[in-house]
């Protein structure tokens, strides 16, 4: 213990220097997309759907900052989407989309960095919330800022619409709203990728977010409708976006976020918290009528979700 | 752009303060010391006030820099330094000067 208070500033002047260093480093990935350095094989958007095209409700779902990558999910958030499928059983749900990454490119896929990434992840499902899982955190929420960026953005979002695009078009969409179900963090990620991917695909788009984090980015003016669930324990998180993001505050009426106001909705999902044992996915923790938090939060964007058209 | 602009805020010194045009020209080079922070511009979000805040420094070290040299009182200085960076900050942020055309015009000359 001695040790630690001894080499404390140090400890922290490092977690900066790290910080800065993944900031400064976080915007190469989308703008070497951009530029062609890692463009490979990439399938062309106007490619017709792989599977049966279908009509319905369409659900995609972007995990927060916590995320590893499009096929890996935490335990709590497959519960929650197998409740959500048990509540929508004619709706087509998609979660296979990494939201922080411009090419939809896993930690664990073809990077620079993919066995550090690798690494921590083991030691986080061995070890859930240790403190190394902060540097997965940290980097997403580099590209959360990336995405929020109005030099970076339209280049990272460009790229997550593409993804979203392709990956509804894998799972049949032929046409019809689009509705997206985002986490934390990835809340700005369908923000910012909603101008593009409404471009790409001219529907409609609703936002439905469990404790969104959100920005004053532009790309708001594309969503039709957000409604955005806010635990009575969530706090810290979602008044991030407010507090970083001027554009977020009354006193600007002018900006994006303020003039978009009227498409939007607040309400309150109980006593959820960001994260751990009570959070929106619970399936531990109950409200009062003895629902475990997984459910509540299923049935509560089911309720919007199910009520089409928008 | 940025030199031009850098040039012409040491030349309305020149024109205001009692200096030769040498020591105005090494005054706006050392004021603008801060931005060898520059890079931290690129930083996402941050990045975009961190310019803001460069520039803020560099106005305040040209201020002390004319007081200490002139010896003028903090006003004097202060209104001897600021409409060259109005002007600074006109042509490099506000971009109210399409010089960028002419620019590209000339590389493409160039090159």
């Amino acid at each position: 213990m001695n040790w630690l208070w001894e080499h404390l500033w140090g400890l922290w002047i490092l977690f900066w220097l790290l910080a800065l260093v993944i900031l400064l480093l976080s915007p190469f990935e989308s703008l070497g997309w951009w530029s062609g350095w890692n463009r490979r094989g990439e399938k062309p958007l106007d490619e017709p759907a792989s599977g049966e095209p279908r009509e319905g409700t369409f659900v995609v779902y972007l995990t927060g900052v916590a995320g590893f990558s499009g096929e890996f999910l935490s335990r709590r958030e497959r519960g929650f989407l197998d409740r959500l499928r048990e509540r929508l059983p004619d709706a087509v749900i998609v979660s296979d989309v990494f939201p922080f990454s411009a090419t939809n490119n896993p930690l664990d896929g073809d990077r620079l960095l993919r066995a550090l990434w690798v690494w921590l992840h083991h030691w986080r499902l061995k070890v859930p919330n240790n403190v190394f899982d902060l540097l997965i955190i940290m980097r997403n929420m580099a590209q959360t800022l990336v995405s929020a960026d109005p030099r970076y953005g339209p280049v990272y979002n460009r790229g997550v619409a593409r993804q979203l695009a392709l990956a509804l078009k894998r799972a049949g969409y032929a046409r019809g709203p689009v509705n997206l179900v985002a986490y934390s963090g990835g809340a700005q990620i369908a923000i910012g990728a909603a101008p593009y991917l409404k471009e790409a695909l001219g529907c409609p788009l609703r936002l439905v977010s469990l404790g969104g984090v959100m920005t004053d980015d532009p790309g708001i003016r594309a969503v039709d409708e957000l409604v955005d669930f806010k635990g009575t324990r969530d706090h810290v998180m979602p008044a991030l976006g407010w507090l970083l993001f001027p554009g977020r505050w009354r006193a600007l009426w002018f900006s994006p976020w303020n003039r978009a106001r009227s498409r939007m909705r607040w309400e309150c999902s109980g006593a959820m918290a960001h994260i751990g044992g009570r959070d929106y996915f619970s399936q531990k923790a109950t409200g009062p009528d003895g629902r475990c938090h997984g459910d509540i939060s299923a049935d509560l964007v089911a309720g919007v979700v199910g009520v089409s058209p928008f | 752009m940025f030199v031009t602009s850098a040039l012409l805020w040491a030349v309305s010194l020149w024109l205001v303060l009692p200096l030769s045009l040498s020591r105005c020209l090494a005054l706006v080079a050392l004021a603008h010391t801060p931005l060898l922070l520059g890079f931290l511009t690129l930083v996402p979000h941050f990045g975009s006030y961190m310019l803001h805040v460069l520039r803020a420094w560099v106005l305040f070290d040209l201020v002390v820099a004319v007081g200490v040299t002139t010896g003028v009182p903090l006003v004097s200085a202060v209104l001897s330094c600021l409409p060259g960076w109005l002007l600074h900050f006109w042509l490099t942020h506000l971009r109210l000067v399409r010089l960028e055309r002419l620019q590209s015009w000339l590389w493409r000359k160039l090159t």
